[in-house]
């Protein structure tokens, strides 16, 4: 286990964060998004995230730690939203027209979550490095 | 510090520098090629991710200052080293015999 390991857990947790600000990005994007390539409106996309054993052959301490990985984005299957809206060109006979689920209050708090674990994950690297440095002084 | 141990023989070519020594400055030689073949490597890592995102082929910042950030500790990690090293050096040739 040294600082670099340390490194590399961060920078999985740094792509994880920005895996899912994109993926809130384009749910709010397409927050009101009815065509879609398969037909449809748009599906709510969330990231999966597995955790990995950094070196699954190393010391028992280093089989004990784990970064993130992104095992897959998950695209949700659900009907969607149902409005009344009879001029819009996406109705249906009956005057419905079909919204993707997407919640915008949840997405904003997604987003404020996902941006405060990109900052805790870059001050774990800030703090990392600032303890290597520190470390190199020892004896000065 | 090999150089230390055949300047050693190369003085006195009657006494020749123990077995002993002369392994073991082999050995460390061969760490601190090995310890600088390291840097050069992670310093080569930084590089490649300065010049994919100077190129715009990969737009990973955090990634690129991370390979900065490991590069920067790495070199200060040695020059501490070499520091040590050499000041060891000079107290050794600084000694009153």
């Amino acid at each position: 286990m040294d600082i670099i390991d340390t490194f590399n857990i961060s920078a999985s947790g740094l792509a994880a964060q920005r895996v899912r600000l994109q993926t809130i990005s384009s749910n709010l994007a397409n927050a009101r998004t009815t065509r879609t390539e398969n037909g449809g409106p748009y599906q709510r996309r969330s990231p999966i995230f597995e955790a990995s054993a950094i070196d699954s052959f190393g010391s028992r301490l280093d089989r004990a730690l784990s970064s993130v990985n992104i095992s897959g984005i998950d695209v949700a299957t659900g009907p969607g939203r149902r409005v009344h809206d009879p001029s819009h060109p996406d109705a249906d006979a009956s005057g419905h027209v079909l919204f993707p689920d997407i919640d915008i209050l949840h997405e904003m708090v997604d987003l404020m979550t996902a941006s405060r674990s990109y900052e805790a994950n870059a001050n774990v690297l800030d703090t990392t490095s600032e303890l290597a440095n520190r470390a190199l002084q020892i004896g000065r | 510090m090999i150089d230390l141990a055949t300047s050693v023989t190369a003085l006195s070519p009657q006494v020749t520098a123990p077995q002993g020594i002369q392994k073991v400055a082999a050995e460390f030689d061969d760490s601190v090629f090995s310890a600088i073949g390291q840097v050069d490597k992670i310093h080569g890592h930084a590089d490649n991710a300065l010049e994919l995102l100077a190129s715009g082929q990969q737009v990973d910042l955090h990634g690129t200052m991370i390979a900065l950030e490991k590069a920067d500790i790495a070199l200060r990690t040695m020059v501490s080293v070499r520091d040590k090293v050499v000041g060891a050096y000079e107290q050794i040739m600084n000694m009153a015999i």
